[in-house]
């Protein structure tokens, strides 16, 4: 396969054309993360950053766009999308799944703002309770102490009685405040049930997508391993036979995958894996698509 | 002790995380709840967890249960029958029948 060629403008306006673009010995070119960020994304998100005109990208291409030893890679997503890419699909799990999202959506229970709010009054209220309690006490004893010494008490006792007044209203609010509370939180138990419910729908639905993924990545587990044996000696990977079998360093995954995708938009090559392959042709002709070296 | 149980997989995933981060505070874990301690610290993890997952998270203050505090009489002493009774296959409430122990129905009416 010829590859379309693609267009990178990089920062100092400078153009480069080609099929395959290297960067190496270039000073005015980005680092690969950004030139990987400009191959997946499209436009420059910002005036200084490169522009590569390229065919639009698959849904592979955020998996393989970058190939450089050190990366992590998501093998069984990375095959999930190749799998879609080929034209593969999850079969009856897919719809099991929309099925089940749709439950999750119409399972989600009604939030209890009200019972926050209902706990700080419920608080409040005792706090307010404890307080004057404390205050009737500390008077009751003036009094007590105004009587022993003879004195008038006539102020103090109004004093008392209108301390006492209030905390009976407060003991009332108090109580009410704690009815409301207990029957809020009577009804938040009585939802917890739907929430149950909905948290195991929400399993099974991570379950339907594990096996959907799973599904998939064993579609193109035969391209993929024939991808794997294709790489050069120095990768030193075996794809083995299923998706849980593959022994190797994630770049060696990552670049089977992209040789097994339609390569559109180009991929970022480090220069240290184009020297693993032994070279820039070798790399190309391994990879089928557009290359870019940096 | 503050106990945490949770209703959602992004709630379970914020618990496991504390969990992870905070063994200290952490009495013990039951897969998608957990016994915290009962410090401030404790209480500041179960005010983030409500905070982020709102219903989503339950927190109640739990103390230890002293039954001859906290359950009357009657109900120890239908217990402690009932537990050294001679046919372990016999279901309580026919156990019950004809003695002075409560009835299931009973006890599930009286509240503590």
């Amino acid at each position: 396969m010829t590859a379309r060629p693609i267009r990178v403008r990089l920062p100092d306006a400078s153009l480069h054309v080609g099929p395959v673009v290297d960067l190496r010995g270039v000073d005015a070119a980005p680092d690969a993360a950004t030139l990987r960020r400009a191959v997946v994304g499209g436009l420059p998100a910002e005036p200084a950053a490169p522009s590569v005109v390229r065919p639009a990208p698959t849904p592979v291409h955020p998996f393989v766009a970058r190939l450089a030893a050190g990366s992590s890679f998501d093998r069984r997503g990375a095959l999930a999308a190749l799998a879609r890419v080929r034209g593969h699909d999850a079969g009856g799990a897919l719809t099991e799944l929309e099925r089940v999202r749709e439950a999750i959506a119409e399972a989600a229970p009604a939030e209890s703002a009200d019972l926050a709010a209902a706990r700080r009054r419920a608080a409040e209220a005792g706090a307010e309770t404890d307080r004057l309690r404390e205050r009737v006490a500390t008077i009751r004893g003036r009094v007590e102490a105004v009587r022993e010494a003879g004195g008038d008490a006539d102020a103090v006792e109004a004093e008392l009685a209108a301390a006492m007044r209030r905390l009976s209203e407060v003991s009332t609010d108090r109580v009410a405040a704690r009815q409301r509370l207990d029957a809020l939180e009577t009804e938040a138990r009585r939802a917890r049930d739907s929430r149950e419910a909905r948290m195991r729908l929400e399993d099974r639905a991570a379950n339907l997508e594990r096996d959907a993924r799973r599904t998939l990545a064993a579609a193109v587990y035969d391209a993929f391993a024939a991808a794997v044996a294709a790489l050069p000696p120095a990768f030193d990977a075996d794809a083995g036979t299923e998706p849980g079998e593959f022994a190797g360093d994630p770049l060696s995954a990552t670049l089977a995958v992209a040789r097994a995708a339609p390569l559109r938009a180009p991929v970022v090559v480090d220069p240290a894996v184009v020297d693993r392959f032994g070279g820039l042709t070798r790399s190309v002709r391994y990879l089928s698509g557009p290359v870019v070296v940096r | 002790m503050l106990l945490v149980v949770t209703y959602s997989r992004s709630a379970r995933e914020t618990l496991r995380n504390v969990c992870r981060t905070h063994e200290e505070t952490v009495v013990r874990r039951f897969g998608r709840a957990a016994l915290l301690a009962e410090t401030e610290f404790g209480a500041f993890l179960a005010c983030r967890l409500r905070e982020k997952h709102a219903a989503d998270v339950q927190v109640e203050r739990t103390e230890p249960f002293n039954e001859f505090a906290d359950a009357p009489a009657s109900v120890r002493a239908a217990a402690t029958a009932y537990e050294s009774r001679d046919s372990p296959s016999t279901p309580y409430d026919k156990f019950a029948a004809g003695t002075d122990h409560p009835s299931s129905a009973a006890m599930r009416d009286g509240d503590l």
